[in-house]
């Protein structure tokens, strides 16, 4: 078995099983714990206050935007531009396709690939020389955030070198740091992809029942 | 834009094809050369030249109509029988000659240069020991600014490093193969991040511009070699090295952009001179920039203490603030940099 | 006999419901909070990042409760426990710290309400007798 056949079969096969156990069991681990019970009266809906909470914090807010920019528009930028390559790339739609789904739809044309590539690095190294050059980011960061970084990092530039098509060993490290990425995601701070709705969501809920969603 | 730049690609392959065919088939030209008939066209060309070149008839004509294409119509059809342009003979030699087999030494050299340096004289200390109190040098988003111009520099730097000298660095250790690879890869990574240099640059430009403008002050400093060599040297905000380095990055920077827009983009110009200039100055530009980049990062970390600090927590020590950049140091305090040296 | 490291962080794990959890688990450390509490804005100083001041909690949980949490331990991956020294290094942070004024979950991308978890804090800081005395 060739090396790609290797990790575009049976390793990505077992690396997006991982990934889906995995973030599975964790959600469910997390939710499995269960709300402490609030003795108060409502005064509003909770379950109303999950959508707000989760619709609300998509928005800067007007106060803070200004002092957090670069922040806001490098996280804009990476989240929305990885969004749009995973599954929008031509490429990913036929892995998808052939691989998993068996069903395709229209993928980005070629210029806006890779411009939403450009813009989707853009954000990722702006997100991640933030976390180096500030002392509020040096406390709180740890490994895993770091490993995070540079592992979607890897992933994505490993993906741009594989761009010509022309060699199946780039094509091949490409899917290999897939792999590993798939594999990392739910034991990591990566699995934020998820979580954040329940985070959101029970602080909105939380705050929901009290009549006022922050 | 796809096509076109794989074409482009082929153009030159074929040039440089032809040319190797026209210097086999010139000495025998000389003496019984007819044309071939069907000599114009691109395909025939590689195989009928040099066979039907053993024909009879001597016509030096031929083979100069053969070479007379117009270097500044690039994309326009060729007239009847001419097929390739020569000037691509000088860039190969300047490509060949010379940025490949020497230009890739000048980051060796001021690497080694500032081995020697810094096992001689040693790093630069804070003279009177850190003080403990700070000064705030850089905002956050100027820090961001520069380490994202920084990441985007080095990646384009690699990239491009294995592009221009893959060939003669890579290819002879570890094959020819695994250089197509690496070079494959390394194309598509230096495409991309090409035009995110030039947000980058603007970006930096806005951030670093304040301040960076040369002053008379300026002149001691070079008079007095930077103090690298001893002696005190004052300065505000920014150094005159610095300073130097700020405008080396942006008018370097601007170069390098440009030059490879039109590398990137082959049908902005009509010229194929323009393309061959915008290689030569890219490399010269880029590799330029490399080499005193290290010297940049050397003053900024292990060179000279307390530098780092202002880009990774934004602030500096005093005491660095009153060696390096005294006037700054007054301005922004509105104390003298001369009294209370106790650390 | 319980030390007071384990009575706080018994509580700790006690009043980490499934909201708690939620918001240890989708905190990605982007350091937006700080620039919305007051008590970073004005002294500078990083220790007053919101999400910091709940570290010791959140450690309990990651190294306790959290899923995984039990096959991170055996891979020796788990956070440090808590331990007594930095509980009180923590207790004026999580006293006089915070005015709960939950401008930090304003501006958080997961809408994390640090200052309730500061309060669920605080429990486990009064059950293990760590609070500051003139409270
Ligand atoms: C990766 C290693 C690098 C390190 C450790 C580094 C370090 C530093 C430091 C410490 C400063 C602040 C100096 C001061 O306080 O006055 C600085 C300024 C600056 N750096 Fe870098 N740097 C690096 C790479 C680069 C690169 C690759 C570029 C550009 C291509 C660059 C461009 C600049 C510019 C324009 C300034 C503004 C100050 C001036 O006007 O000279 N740096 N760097
Ligand atoms: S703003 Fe929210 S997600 Fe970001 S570090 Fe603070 S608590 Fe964590
Ligand atoms: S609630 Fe507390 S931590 Fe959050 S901003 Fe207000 S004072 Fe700071």
């Amino acid at each position: 078995m060739s090396f790609l056949n290797l990790v575009e079969g049976p390793l990505f096969t077992f690396a997006a099983a991982v990934f889906v156990l995995g973030a599975l069991w964790r959600l469910i681990g997390i939710i499995r714990i269960g709300r402490a019970k609030d003795i108060s009266p409502p005064k509003a809906s909770a379950a109303a206050g999950f959508i707000k909470g989760n619709l609300r914090h998509f928005f800067p807010r007007g106060i803070f935007a200004k002092r957090t920019m670069v922040h806001i528009i490098g996280g804009y930028g990476f989240h929305l531009g990885l969004f749009m390559l995973v599954f929008f790339g031509v490429y990913h739609i036929d892995f998808l396709n052939e691989r998993i789904l068996g069903f395709s739809w229209p993928a980005l044309p070629r210029w806006a690939f890779l411009l939403t590539s450009a813009v989707a690095f853009s954000g990722l190294i702006t997100l991640w020389v933030r976390r180096i050059s500030d002392p509020v980011m040096q406390l709180i960061s740890d490994k895993d955030d770091h490993i995070g970084s540079w592992l979607t990092f890897l992933v994505m530039l490993s993906g741009c070198f594989a761009l010509e098509q022309a060699h199946d060993s780039l094509r091949g490290v490409h899917m290999l740091l897939v792999d590993i990425w798939l594999i990392y995601f739910p034991f990591s701070r990566l699995m934020h992809s998820f979580t954040f709705f329940l985070s959101r969501g029970q602080s909105g809920m939380t705050y929901g029942r009290k009549g006022k969603v922050r | 834009m796809h096509n076109q730049f794989y074409s482009l690609r082929n153009f030159l392959k074929l040039s440089v094809l032809m040319l190797m065919l026209a210097a086999f088939a010139a000495p025998v030209a000389a003496q019984s050369v007819r044309p071939p008939g069907n000599a114009v066209n691109l395909d025939d060309g590689i195989e009928d030249g040099p066979s039907n070149a053993l024909g009879d008839v001597s016509d030096t004509e031929f083979w100069d109509n053969f070479r007379g294409g117009n270097p500044s119509e690039l994309f326009a059809p060729a007239p009847e029988g001419q097929v390739m342009t020569t000037t691509g003979q000088q860039w190969r030699m300047i490509r060949e000659k010379f940025i490949r087999k020497y230009l890739g030494w000048a980051p060796v050299i001021v690497i080694g240069l500032l081995a020697v340096f810094y096992l001689v004289r040693g790093p630069m200390k804070i003279t009177a020991g850190r003080s403990g109190k700070t000064l705030p040098r850089f905002t956050l988003s100027a820090r961001v600014a520069h380490w994202f111009m920084a990441g985007v520099f080095i990646i384009l730097g690699l990239t491009g490093m294995i592009i221009l000298l893959g060939r003669v660095v890579i290819a002879p250790y570890l094959g020819l193969e695994a250089n197509s690879v690496l070079t494959s890869a390394a194309m598509q990574g230096h495409n991309l991040f090409g035009p995110i240099f030039i947000f980058a640059l603007i970006w930096l430009f806005i951030k670093f511009v304040r301040g960076n403008f040369f002053q008379w002050i300026d002149l001691k400093w070079i008079f007095k070699l930077g103090g690298f060599f001893g002696g005190h040297v004052s300065s505000r905000q920014f150094n005159f090295g610095e300073k130097t380095w700020f405008w080396m990055v942006i008018l370097g920077g601007i170069v390098i952009s440009v030059t490879g827009v039109i590398m990137l983009f082959p049908g902005l110009v009509e010229d194929v001179r323009w393309l061959q200039l915008s290689t030569i100055l890219h490399a010269l530009g880029a590799v330029a920039l490399i080499a005193v980049a290290f010297g940049h990062i050397y003053v900024g970390t292990i060179g000279m203490e307390g530098s780092i600090d202002s880009m990774l927590k934004g602030e500096v020590d005093e005491n660095w603030a009153k060696e390096h950049h005294d006037l700054w140091y007054e301005e922004v305090t509105g104390k003298s940099a001369k009294e209370e040296e106790t650390p | 006999m319980t030390s007071k490291t384990e009575l706080a962080v018994d509580k700790f794990l006690e009043q980490t419901d499934s909201e708690v959890a939620s918001f240890f688990e989708a905190c990605v450390h982007c350091g937006m909070c700080a620039e919305a509490c007051q008590f970073h804005l004005s002294t500078g100083d990083p220790k007053y990042t919101p999400i910091y001041k709940l570290r010791p909690m959140e450690r309990a949980y990651k190294r306790e409760k959290a899923p995984f949490s039990r096959l991170k331990k055996m891979l020796g991956l788990a956070p440090k426990p808590v331990t007594e020294k930095e509980l009180i290094e923590w207790a004026p942070l999580v006293y006089d710290g915070c005015n709960m004024c939950k401008r930090c979950t304003l501006v958080c991308p997961m809408g994390i309400d640090i200052a309730g978890t500061i309060r669920k804090m605080r429990a486990g800081y009064a059950a293990a007798g760590l609070a500051p005395e003139e409270l």
